[in-house]
């Protein structure tokens, strides 16, 4: 009878006391605590993960520089209310990692080529993000790692500028300047999603408003010299290739940009790329002799050249070979 | 009489509680055929068998039983359902009904009695709806009057108590005073039978919530206070430890009035309670005072909060806590030393409970409980009874979160070769409680555990700890965990929060990474749970490793590729529940380690790996999708997927095709929650890793995700994610997004404008994140839309120039909502600077507002970095605008 009971008051038992002995004591996982990152953890850091990944990537295409813009900006502190915020640390690790735009080998000639590319001469050097904001010159290498900073006349990059500008350049060591390539953004209005021809247009348009940019002064520590832009013409990729006396002199190769591409991080396929040596195969240009003896001894045509290329890369694209 | 087929059912009544299995079935099947049957008759019948004291208690209380079943269930929507279905019974069946049991209550001969349960369940159901109004005063009548017997005015207090701990507060609040009367009386000292007390206290206990108005008034206070506290001297041992609990709730929903009994009764009642040898009645004292930190702690954070606002807080500690702990500490160190020796590790006993409390009270006091502790640790560290030795590690690894870091350092500084020492120990609780103690110092102290005189012999030690038995093991990877978190975060300082080149574990990295994997291995380590902690461990160390060890990173993705490759062939295998259990668990674990792994993978290296993690994580959705399906791991399995997204960014496409069924899959699997929730976080992931190659598969995801949007069977928590996602694919498609439009901008229309009740948090909480998630598809769809040069209006963004003032609108209903969180102000300054740059000078007027430029003030001031940028670029883009219509 006892054992009846207890079954039956077992089935009866409906009130959920605070200490029953049934279920676990509510205190009882704060003994000898470990942390412990059960599913539910990992759930919450992905769903954190996801978040903030929009975040940035919605503060990407407001203006890549205004991941960190305003921290610290002395702007708004002309009302006194803002005078209290201390400026935060926001780790932003290497925000400016892998932005730059990169290029395709140019393995052949594509059916719009006259009348829709652009070349540009690409001289030796070493490519970098030009990040002035705040104040300060920043230059990211292609994997985001802060290499240097100076005071330059590029809006933002002095100090009393609050502006913000970004540059696709290649550093000179031999020359101690930066060539620009790109534009990224300038003086705050971002021209990533804008077409290269108007992005070209637009940087040298500034660059012809301020011929400060292009000297080295106290105020601006390193020379910035535009690249020229000119359509894909065989007479205009001669002059450039032969064209001895231009500062971009020597070349490393030639960049080829479709009129209608936008700014976009990594690899491109509206950005072409070849060595001086490979112009007369794909263009069938007259290449100067200096560049043809430039020819590595291994080189038989391009598409060898890709093919032993391909497998350690996977992919039919490398970086421009001035990027590192 | 009883009816004729009322013979048969008492019979089978009586079965249900048979030993024979075959009849017991055989009896429960019938009574599931009959309730599915005349449930009213049904229903009639057992009550009239309930109520009839001729027949044999077990089935009077089977009846009773199965009554109650037909009233109540655990699962909340059920138990909605069978109230519902009660009150649409015939208003005669009901009375009659209704009738029958009251009239039982007290006539049962055993206990509890079900009769008590059934008028409380039917009390339940129809006092919500303003139904059987006479109840409560029968009830108190029942308990109050002079000729109650005592088995009748115990089974009504039961009654009370079922019906206050089930029925919403407000329901009851206007008739708390009877009720409270009815209870008082019951608990009195005066009362001679200890169940008829028991009753009352377990009633007064359910009832605290609401008989607030009864706290209010002072003397009525003082009458309650004195029942309990009278109580808890009863030599009955239930009555007592229902008490002591009614005092550990008092303290917490009342803890403003207790000053005037705190010195006089509770302080001494609760010590000599935690002194008591009978277990149950210590550990009510104990958790008094556990509770009481709770509160105190709660009021020191509303008092810290209340000074930054510059006003003084609405409720004030009285530091209870600090001003008993010269009592406190010796006892619970006294407790701490009663330890079992083969301790069961689910029970919870005076020694456990001494530990937490002695946590709680560090937490609560700071500094000040050092010096009442460490002389303790220092008398009975070394003592030759390894209770007092495990007693004085307790209470050293108890004290080290509260006080001061930079006071405890040198202490912990030399106490570390002591427990060094101790992880030798001959007893494994000794050895336990130092392991777990060394987690302590590493997680709390790290100051102190990678300085260079301790490092070495820490990790010596920690090593060591990795073979010993599972407890200790799973303790010292808890440690590795913390060192390594403590160690990259130490040496990231240094690099500004870049990854730093080294650190000071960077020698020790590969011997510790490769002890972590083989105890993984370690074919004890399901108990205690051992291989998570060591896969967590690992986990901890890849995420936080520098890159001098990146070497060992790569190494390590390979051996958990391998591992997964391995589990997966081993499907076959699996035949038990356990090892089913097992497996899934460590599937779900090597998903895990390979997101922190691919976290750590270099760009380069990540396509070079991708193909085979992409094909094991296909094969794993095979296998958890079919018969033997797992949601925990197939979500693991999606989380990793993301981090693959998010590692080869466009590189991913190659993988769409192979991987849309099951993506497809997921955000169809409605019915569980977690999946369909981390595949649409998935489509985010995908839409920005993939941006506008992602177009051939949006018509399928968009109907998807609207199909699901739609869904009133979803869980509502998946539904602000999905107006999130449809930001990231219009900002991932752009222009293309335009055939969406209209339809998600309905959708989202509707959802900016859902009103809900706002007294509760949960509701609040969801309420903001709907509208931060509206804002932020907002966010992409102009985004995406809008032409990136801000002095043209591109055609596309046109499109959305309709659907502005409905923006503006919502935002100013945030802006003036004084409940709005941090998260939405963000997103809402984030959207405002965006249709400032879509639209330039003519949306000046929309957003110079009032309600809007103060919530941009407040978002400047927020302690977030996200939301201070964001309401900083707005207010920016505000003023250029402003500047330009100046200068024209």
């Amino acid at each position: 009878m006892d054992n009846l009971i207890g079954s039956l008051e077992l089935s009866l038992n409906v009130s959920n006391e605070l200490h029953s002995t049934i279920s676990p004591h509510p205190r009882f996982s704060q003994f000898k605590k470990t942390s412990k990152t059960s599913q539910e953890v990992r759930r919450r850091r992905t769903l954190e993960n996801q978040k903030q990944s929009r975040y940035d990537y919605y503060n990407h295409c407001r203006c890549l520089a205004e991941s960190d813009f305003s921290v610290g900006d002395g702007n708004l502190s002309d009302s006194p209310d803002e005078m209290e915020w201390s400026p935060p640390k926001i780790k932003t690790p290497r925000a400016y990692q892998d932005q730059i735009m990169l290029s395709e080998w140019l393995d052949e000639v594509p059916v719009d080529f006259e009348t829709n590319w652009l070349i540009m001469p690409c001289p030796v050097g070493k490519r970098c993000l030009v990040v002035a904001s705040r104040g300060w010159t920043k230059v990211y290498s292609k994997s985001g790692f802060l290499i240097t900073e100076f005071q330059s006349q590029l809006p933002g990059g002095f100090r009393q500028s609050s502006d913000s500008t970004i540059l696709d350049c290649l550093w000179n060591e031999h020359k101690q300047c930066y060539f620009v390539l790109d534009v990224l953004s300038w003086s705050r209005v971002p021209l990533l999603g804008c077409e290269a021809e108007f992005r070209f247009y637009w940087v040298n348009g500034k660059f012809n408003e301020h011929p400060e940019l292009g000297m080295k002064s106290k105020k601006n520590r390193y020379p910035f010299i535009p690249l020229p832009i000119l359509p894909c013409i065989k007479e205009n990729i001669e002059t450039l290739l032969e064209d001895e006396k231009q500062s971009w002199q020597p070349l490393d190769g030639l960049l080829f940009y479709h009129k209608l591409g936008f700014y976009t991080p990594g690899v491109s396929p509206l950005v072409g790329w070849l060595k001086p040596f490979m112009i007369a195969e794909i263009l069938k240009a007259k290449v100067p002799e200096f560049y043809m003896q430039k020819k590595p001894v291994s080189y038989v045509n391009i598409q060898q050249h890709l093919k032993k290329k391909s497998p350690k890369c996977e992919e039919n694209s490398v970086e421009m070979s001035t990027t590192d | 009489m009883v009816p004729e087929p009322n013979i048969q059912l008492i019979q089978i009544l009586e079965k249900t509680v048979s030993s024979e299995k075959n009849e017991l079935e055989a009896a429960q099947n019938y009574l599931e055929q009959a309730a599915r049957g005349n449930l009213v008759e049904f229903i009639r019948a057992l009550s009239d068998i309930l109520a009839h004291g001729a027949n044999s208690p077990v089935a009077r209380m089977a009846a009773g039983l199965q009554l109650k079943n037909c009233l109540t269930s655990k699962d909340t929507d059920v138990k909605l359902e069978y109230q519902q279905r009660w009150l649409s019974f015939p208003h005669d069946l009901r009375t009659y009904v209704k009738k029958n049991i009251l009239a039982a209550l007290g006539t049962e001969t055993i206990r509890p009695s079900s009769a008590a349960q059934c008028v409380a369940y039917m009390a339940v159901a129809e006092l919500p709806v303003s139904q059987w109004p006479e109840l409560i005063s029968v009830l108190v009548a029942n308990v109050t009057a002079a000729n109650s017997t005592e088995m009748v005015r115990e089974a009504t207090l039961e009654t009370i108590g079922y019906i206050c701990q089930d029925i919403d507060a407000e329901v009851l609040a206007t008739q708390s005073n009877e009720i409270l009367t009815a209870i008082v009386h019951g608990m009195k000292r005066e009362e001679p039978s200890n169940h008829v007390r028991l009753a009352a206290t377990t009633a007064l206990l359910n009832s605290l919530e609401f008989t607030k108005a009864n706290f209010d008034k002072e003397s009525e206070r003082h009458f309650i206070m004195q029942v309990v506290c009278e109580a808890t001297q009863s030599p009955d041992t239930k009555v007592r430890v229902a008490a002591l609990q009614c005092l550990v709730k008092i303290m917490s929903l009342y803890y403003q009035y207790m000053e005037h009994y705190m010195g006089p009764a509770l302080f001494a009642i609760t010590l000599e309670a935690m002194r008591s040898e009978i277990d149950e009645i210590a550990l009510q004292g104990i958790e008094f005072w556990s509770n009481v930190c709770d509160e105190e702690v709660d009021l020191a954070i509303e008092a810290s909060e209340a000074a930054e606002m510059g006003r003084p807080p609405e409720h004030t500690s009285k530091f209870y806590a600090k001003g008993a702990l010269q009592y406190l500490v010796p006892v619970l160190m006294q407790t701490l030393t009663k330890q079992e020796e083969y301790d069961d590790e689910d029970d919870w006993n005076p020694c456990k409970a001494a530990g937490v409390c002695l946590m709680l009270l560090a937490n609560c006091c700071e500094d000040v409980i050092v010096p009442h502790v460490l002389p303790f640790v220092k008398e009975n560290i070394e003592n030759p009874d390894w209770r007092f030795r495990d007693a004085a590690v307790m209470a050293f690894g108890s004290i080290l979160e509260g006080p001061d870091a930079v006071q405890l350092k040198p202490i912990v500084e030399q106490a570390m070769p002591f427990l060094f020492k101790l992880m030798h120990d001959t007893s494994v609780n000794v050895r336990d409680t130092a392991a777990w103690t060394i987690g302590r110092v590493c997680e709390i102290i790290p100051d102190a555990a990678v300085a260079p005189p301790n490092l070495q012999p820490l990790l010596q030690a920690l090593v060591t700890g990795l073979t010993a038995e599972p407890r200790v093991a799973s303790n010292v990877c808890w440690a590795f965990s913390s060192l390594a978190e403590a160690a990259y975060e130490t040496a990231s300082q240094a690099t500004d929060g870049n990854e730093p080149d080294s650190y000071c574990l960077s020698e020790y990295f590969e011997p510790i990474v490769q002890k972590l994997l083989e105890t993984t291995d370690r074919p004890d380590a399901a108990q205690a749970n051992l291989r998570a902690a060591a896969y967590e461990a690992l986990m901890e160390m890849v995420k936080n490793s520098p890159k001098d060890c990146y070497i060992t990173v790569q190494k390590t993705t390979m051996v958990i590729l391998e591992r997964l490759q391995q589990v997966l062939n081993m499907e076959s295998h699996v035949s038990s529940h356990s090892d089913r259990v097992q497996y899934n668990d460590l599937q779900s674990l090597l998903c895990a380690t390979l997101q922190s792994v691919l976290r750590k993978v270099t760009p380069e290296d990540a396509p070079k790996i991708s193909d085979p993690i992409m094909a094991a994580l296909l094969q794993m959705f095979n296998s958890s999708a079919g018969p033997n399906r797992a949601g925990g791991v197939q979500e693991d399995a999606l989380m990793a997927v993301a981090t693959l997204t998010e590692v080869l960014g466009e590189g991913f496409i190659k993988y769409m095709e192979a991987f849309r069924p099951y993506l497809i899959m997921g955000l169809r699997n409605h019915a569980e929650t977690t999946i369909c929730q981390a595949s649409v976080g998935l489509v985010g992931d995908i839409c920005r890793a993939l941006g506008a190659k992602i177009l051939p598969f949006c018509d399928s995801i968009m109907s998807l995700l609207l199909e699901t949007l739609g869904n009133n069977e979803v869980d509502r928590k998946v539904k602000p994610q999905i107006l999130a996602v449809f930001g990231d694919m219009a900002l991932a498609i752009g222009p293309e997004f335009k055939k969406y439009l209209e339809l998600v901008i309905g959708m989202l229309h509707q959802a900016s404008q859902a009103q809900v009740n706002r007294n509760d948090f949960d509701i609040m909480d969801y309420l903001n994140e709907l509208r931060e998630c509206c804002l932020e598809a907002y966010t992409g769809i102009v985004q995406g839309l809008k032409g990136e040069d801000k002095e043209t209006i591109g055609n596309d963004v046109q499109l959305i120039l309709p659907h502005v003032p409905h923006m503006i609108n919502f935002i100013t209903t945030i802006a003036r909502d004084r409940e709005k969180s941090d998260g939405t102000i963000s997103a809402a300054a984030g959207l405002i600077g965006d249709l400032c740059s879509a639209f330039g000078h003519q949306l000046l007027p929309f957003v110079d507002t009032e309600p809007i430029t103060d919530m941009l003030t407040i978002g400047r001031r927020s302690k977030t970095g996200k939301t201070k940028t964001l309401s900083n670029w707005a207010t920016k883009e505000i003023r250029r605008l402003k500047a330009t219509v100046t200068s024209s």
